[in-house]
């Protein structure tokens, strides 16, 4: 790479601009072929579901005014055909909010219910999801009258919300009054950057969660001073990747490029740490010495390229996602520090052949994930 | 010596002596608690501590076998194992279930690393928070404690008073007659098998005394009832006899402390902030992860030995 530099600025430009305009020009012709495509599927898959809970309607459109509607639903779908409405309505269950889909007829009854998203106790929680329970709201006119599932009561008790919830938006979309603005919490200033960092740290960690950046985690966890060191060299990768990356896509791609995203993200994130690489060698000797050897390690790792599109994702503000971006390589430091840990404990260990090495590391990792899911629901806790 | 008083089922490998006599003395010190389940939870808390015990036995002994490894049955490691899980356990929990824990604490946590004393990680505890990720319903709801001679138990809470957040006589959480797992519920039990413990040299005082210290002072800190927090959940339980595992806890008195005060600091954070009303078996695990590095920080130097880098 280096020789070739050396030849000459032209060369290695002109190939890496051929590069680029020969995967872009394809992503930009495949993206504009499908797009309208995928937008149509898209489209009729989400008609279909609403028809589910709501038969006998056509097509939907949907309700302008969300400003109006009562705290817990998201969307408002009503029915061309006159059949009635779909009201997208999330409420507090066991794991983070619920989302449903309540169908409600002409005559205000509900006609249906879908569960959205399912993170609930697995067997359980689901259980609400089943077609024997939730159905039991089908023809009412009010909320009320359903069992709780034991075990998952917090999660019936999202189901009946939602369904009140969607009754009383009912009520807005059918009179024209909108509901009492409730006073909504939010979240601001330090408050809101300790969420994302205590999250990121310990409920949703990179590694030990996301498990991105399996690759450094295992194999640099061996020593602690080097286990360390690399979590330095990610954590600031992550930092100035995101610094990066985030303009870029909030004032140069924006919606309408999204799909050119990965690829920008990793040729950029790439250069700018060959280019943070280079510098280091020439103007800060001593850093280059601690981190140099990590930092092409990572280059276009999985949790940084992760990182950088996650906070894109989020829609976090630039500060956000420096606070993420930090808070995602401090997670995977903490993840590092206590496997190396492990690892030094493995040194004694005598797995069978078969596990020598990787398996039996991995199997450790496992144990190790399994712990952080007690933190699961503290980021609620302590600031909900 | 006692070496050629104890016991050991076929087959009959030499085994170092000491660990079977700790593992005996342990069995002994939780049979109050499984007697009190028995009190509370009927015959079937009894049959869950038998398949438990005996699963765990057969998968020790038959990963021993088939990896043509010595046996270590003998040691009755496996058997202290099987009880602690079942203890840890819902009366009611399906037999099935509770043998895929027996796997898990057995095979994947304790031998695949090389047998006892190689694990980092405390097999029951790993089982019951497997199992309390897989089967979240069968352990989340607990049987109601009722009469010894009844069968399968036919009432069931939903939540230990930990989760219920009402008011429960203090007598009640120190007898047991309260939902919950089947041996953690018995107080006076657990401490009697603690004083066994003491009396027979097999565990220290620092970690359960300090955990359980912790854990009252936090929660009275932090506003919630302390007694009510020391009496419930898995506190006694863990503190007893998971956090005070030989090879999974520090070595040193001092380590001991820290490890305590970790778990100690982590179940109130889990039991006031998360989704888990219960936070011991987390709180443990996480203080072993880190017993290394206490291990680490805490070691005895040798006189006139040179500093180790670790």
């Amino acid at each position: 790479m280096m020789a070739k530099f050396r030849d000459g600025l032209v060369g290695p430009t002109v190939i890496l601009f051929l590069f680029c305009a020969v995967t872009t020009l394809v992503l930009a012709f495949t993206n504009t072929a499908t797009e309208p495509l995928i937008l149509q599927a898209r489209q009729e898959a989400a008609d279909e579901t609403r028809q589910q809970v709501l038969p006998g309607a056509d097509s939907f459109a949907e309700w302008e005014d969300a400003e109006s509607l009562p705290g817990g639903v998201e969307a408002v779908y009503e029915a061309r055909n006159g059949t009635g409405y779909v009201f997208t309505s999330a409420a507090k269950g066991y794991n983070g909010a619920v989302t449903f889909l309540i169908g409600v007829n002409r005559k205000g009854e509900v006609t249906g219910v879908n569960m959205f998203e399912d993170d609930e106790t697995p067997g359980l929680g689901a259980r609400v999801g089943e077609d024997s329970y939730k159905d039991q709201y089908v023809g009412n006119t009010d909320n009320e009258g359903v069992d709780k599932i034991q075990g998952a009561t917090l999660t019936s008790n999202a189901l009946k919300n939602a369904v009140g919830q969607a009754l009383s938006a009912y009520q807005v979309v059918t009179t024209g009054t909108p509901a009492p603005r409730e006073e909504t919490k939010t979240v601001s200033g330090l408050n809101a950057f300790l969420i994302i960092l205590v999250s990121v740290i310990l409920v949703d960690n990179y590694v030990l969660s996301k498990f991105l950046g399996i690759c450094p985690f295992l194999g640099v966890s061996k020593k602690l001073d080097s286990a360390l060191g690399m979590s330095v060299a990610v954590t600031f990768v992550m930092i100035m990747a995101t610094a990066v990356t985030w303009p870029i896509n909030n004032y140069l791609l924006g919606e309408r490029y999204a799909y050119l995203q990965t690829i920008v993200f990793i040729l950029v994130i790439a250069s700018v740490v060959q280019f943070i690489e280079v510098a280091l060698k020439k103007y800060m000797p001593a850093l280059h010495k601690a981190l140099g050897v990590y930092l092409p390690l990572i280059t276009t790792n999985c949790a940084v390229l992760g990182v950088t599109l996650l906070n894109i994702t989020e829609s976090y503000s630039f500060l956000q996602s420096i606070v993420n971006s930090l808070g995602a390589g401090l997670g995977f430091m903490l993840a590092m520090v206590l496997f190396a840990g492990v690892r030094r404990r493995m040194e004694s260990c005598a797995p069978p052949k078969s596990f020598d090495g990787i398996p039996i590391t991995l199997v450790a990792a496992s144990i190790l994930a399994v712990s952080f899911l007690g933190f699961s629901g503290v980021v609620d806790g302590l600031f909900g | 010596m006692e070496q050629n008083l104890v016991i050991t089922s076929s087959p009959h490998f030499r085994v170092p002596a000491t660990t079977s006599t700790i593992m005996r003395d342990v069995l002994i010190a939780l049979a109050p608690s499984l007697v009190a389940a028995m009190f509370y939870f009927g015959m079937r808390a009894l049959a869950l501590a038998a398949v438990c015990v005996a699963a765990s036995v057969i998968f020790e002994y038959l990963y021993r076998r088939l990896m043509k490894l010595p046996g270590s049955v003998g040691d009755l490691s496996a058997a202290v194992t099987g009880l602690l899980l079942a203890l840890n356990l819902p009366a009611d929990m399906p037999f099935f279930k509770a043998i895929v824990g027996c796997f898990v604490a057995i095979v994947v946590v304790k031998q695949l690393f090389g047998g006892i004393g190689k694990n980092f990680a405390n097999p029951a505890i790993v089982a019951r928070i497997v199992l309390l990720v897989s089967f979240a319903g069968n352990m989340t709801t607990w049987p109601a404690p009722g009469g010894m001679f009844r069968g399968v138990p036919d009432m069931v809470v939903g939540a230990t008073p930990l989760a219920a957040g009402t008011t429960t006589p203090y007598m009640n959480l120190f007898l047991g007659s309260i939902g919950g797992s089947m041996g953690e519920v018995c107080k006076l039990a657990l401490l009697l098998g603690f004083v066994y413990l003491l009396a027979r040299r097999v565990i220290t005082a620092t970690i359960p005394l300090t955990y359980m210290c912790t854990v009252f002072a936090l929660s009275l800190v932090l506003g919630g009832d302390p007694v009510l927090h020391l009496l419930s959940g898995g506190l006694m339980i863990g503190a007893i006899f998971m956090a005070t595992d030989y090879s999974t806890s520090p070595t040193t008195e001092r380590g001991k402390f820290i490890f305590a005060l970790g778990c100690g600091v982590l179940t109130v954070i889990f039991r006031f902030y998360s989704n888990y009303p219960e936070g011991v078996s987390f709180a443990i695990l996480i203080m072993n992860i880190v017993t290394p590095h206490i291990d680490g920080l805490t070691k005895i130097k040798a006189f006139g030995g040179v500093k180790n880098d670790g």
